[in-house]
């Protein structure tokens, strides 16, 4: 967090704190549930979605094509969450693309890919759920408007399977296009009201207590579950379920602090809203949170691509062997900030290595600067004058250099034992020379709250809360340490569609 | 920054008002001076040369009980239409500009960054280095 709006951010709590004081708030701060029986609900519909993005827009769909008068409500000014943001490739077996190219696949297949990368962390059921449903779920898309660009390959997929829209803002713009003209009158799509907390019901959840006219406060979204103080409180009522995709938390320091103290450092590029209120307030009901501990963590340029470069530690010191997978890689360099004061390392090439970019698309995005926050590369003619751009020492860059080059020449990384041989030629000698700055994003969480393959929370008995689904990056456990590239849209997609169908059959209540 | 927030955190001690959005919330202040007073215009485009007051955006019949963010009809009928603010912007480029850009077209709420009591956003900056194409939004 920029210091300045920190220091902002604990000034005017201070201050409406202190403005607050005995003033009350209408919505329930301890939401104990225990106002069950006085209800008072100023809306009833048949489904509530919170959150609107891929999972949370195919669930809304999916229960209101059921029939079921849907609600979706969106804590954020707009709907998309980090799925519009986001490139949203997304793994299906047996799509079209597929076949036009004449490719073999099978949903075993992609479950075994799946669980390869997963360490056995996770619920191999619900990675299998995502894995044959995908194929569904490509139907689902594509009958309601949505297209795809381009099918390519990605790295741990044992078959080209990865279908891109050329954007998540594609998926989300056809299928709110279709229920705008198909759906007007059983689903709508609310902005700026933020669900606070759940009413039960003999064990039901029957209903949520609200805010509209909530105002995120974009300027802080680290404290915004704890300050924010806008909107006013209403009481909506479900007569069949409430479904949470609400994301991830990524944006919560917090939270990531007291899981794994190093995950603190790593930058995001989530929607702002990318928060754990959702997860704490079902926490608080008895649902259980999984995996929490687990991350994964990305770069603006491509992992594949950190090789062919040099990187250096404030010092000016190499401190791993660049040729590192997404996780181990990045908590070297998040290890190496700590220490560092938060100061990131810095990653230089010369022009051959840039030659060898294997994902140009991403390398032009970084030069124009328009790739992720801190994305941005420089170039220059000599190693001084970008030592002089990031503020190091021009002697001890160039010594760095050289000492890397003598050992690329002989063929052994005698500091970190990096395959010199692996590198096609490029070392830092071919000017011109190109630096950034590498911090590792923390862009997923794959942790949350435990479901089961019916997109039912689950207490920590492995009960079902009545009431209570969950899908897309809310849930944990359906990744494990790793998640494969791409495999986020489908879990989201899958089980949105399951969530959606399993609350629209579900028996209603009165609330 | 720092000035802004100092300025507005004195104001909020001051008066406190309830307001939303573009201010800290507080309890609700007795009149509309004393609202005013808690709740200057930072932009001298709107406080001087429009002279807006609290009516110009707010329409609650008692703006001291609280108000509402303001809606992108309220901004836009001064500012003519979200193509007209885009056309003012479209220098930035294609893709890039925040008034129709490649992730929001034009679906965003003009408070999400523009704030009228206090510090503006940019929320282009909170994923990208977008200092590298734009300026700080007024």
């Amino acid at each position: 967090m920029d210091r300045k709006q920190f220091l902002k951010a604990g000034l005017l709590a201070t201050v409406t704190a202190a403005a607050m004081a005995g003033t009350g708030r209408a919505f329930a701060e301890d939401g104990s549930g225990k106002e069950s029986g006085n209800e008072g609900f100023d809306e009833i519909a048949d489904v509530i979605v919170v959150g609107s993005g891929l999972a949370a827009t195919v669930a809304a769909v999916t229960a209101a094509e059921a029939g079921a008068k849907t609600l979706v409500l969106e804590k954020m000014d707009q709907l998309g969450g980090t799925s519009r943001v986001s490139g949203l490739n997304c793994a299906v077996v047996g799509s079209d693309e597929q076949a036009a190219e004449g490719i073999l696949d099978d949903p075993e297949w992609m479950y075994e890919d799946m669980r390869k990368v997963a360490e056995d962390y996770g619920n191999p059921d619900l990675a299998r759920v995502v894995a044959e449903g995908s194929h569904d779920l490509y139907r689902f898309l594509t009958e309601r408007g949505a297209t795809f660009k381009q099918l390519k390959s990605g790295g741990g997929h044992s078959a080209k399977r990865l279908l891109w829209a050329g954007g998540g803002r594609y998926l989300l713009d056809a299928l709110v296009s279709h229920a705008q003209s198909t759906l007007a009158d059983t689903l709508e799509m609310r902005t700026r009201c933020k669900v606070d907390d759940l009413v039960f019901r003999d064990g039901r959840a029957i209903g949520v207590i609200a805010r509209e006219n909530y105002s995120f406060d974009y300027g802080a979204p680290e404290t915004d579950d704890l300050e924010n103080q806008t909107g006013s409180a209403k009481r909506i009522g479900a007569r069949r379920g409430i479904v949470f995709a609400t994301g991830g938390y990524a944006r919560d320091k917090e939270l990531l602090r007291s899981e794994s103290a190093v995950l603190a450092q790593a930058d995001t590029m989530t929607n702002p809203g990318a928060t754990s209120g959702v997860l704490r307030m079902l926490a608080k009901h008895g649902a259980q949170t999984v995996n929490l501990s687990l991350f994964r963590l990305s770069y603006p340029i491509p992992t594949e691509d950190v090789c062919w470069g040099m990187l250096v530690n404030p010092d000016g010191k190499r401190f791993v062997n660049e040729l590192g997978s997404r996780n181990d890689l990045g908590i070297i360099i998040l290890r190496q900030m700590r220490d560092f004061d938060g100061k990131p390392p810095l990653l230089v090439y010369d022009s051959k290595g840039i030659e060898l970019f294997h994902d140009k698309q991403r390398l032009e995005m970084s030069l124009s600067g328009r790739n992720f926050k801190n994305g941005t590369m420089y170039r220059f003619d000599t190693v001084e004058e970008l030592a002089d751009h990031f503020g190091y020492d021009r002697q001890t860059l160039v010594d760095a250099v050289s000492r890397y080059n003598e050992m690329f020449d002989n063929g052994v990384d005698e500091d970190f034992g990096k395959d010199m041989s692996a590198l096609q030629g490029a070392a830092i000698k071919q000017p011109p020379f190109y630096g950034m700055n590498l911090i590792p994003n923390n862009n997923y969480t794959p942790g949350g709250v435990r479901i089961d393959t019916s997109a039912r929370i689950l207490d920590s008995n492995g009960s079902p809360i009545e009431g209570l689904y969950a899908a897309g990056e809310v849930t944990g456990g359906v990744h494990g340490a790793q998640r494969l590239t791409g495999c986020s849209a489908p879990d989201c997609g899958v089980f949105g569609m399951v969530a959606g169908s399993t609350v629209a059959g579900a028996t209603p209540v009165e609330p | 920054m720092r000035r802004a927030a100092t300025a507005l955190a004195a104001a909020a001690l001051v008066a406190g008002a309830a307001c939303l959005g573009c201010a800290p919330h507080g309890a609700a202040v007795s009149d509309e001076d004393a609202l005013r007073a808690a709740y200057p215009l930072n932009n001298p485009m709107h406080s001087e040369n429009a002279a807006m007051t609290c009516a110009s955006c707010h329409d609650e019949e008692d703006p001291t009980q609280g108000v509402q963010a303001v809606s992108n009809d309220k901004c836009l009928s001064c500012h003519e239409s979200y193509d007209k603010v885009a056309e003012r912007t479209a220098g930035i480029g294609e893709d890039l500009n925040p008034h129709n850009s490649f992730h929001y077209d034009q679906q965003l709420d003009c408070t999400t960054c523009h704030k009228a009591h206090s510090e503006s956003v940019n929320l282009c900056m909170s994923c990208h280095d977008a200092d590298q194409w734009m300026n700080d939004a007024p």
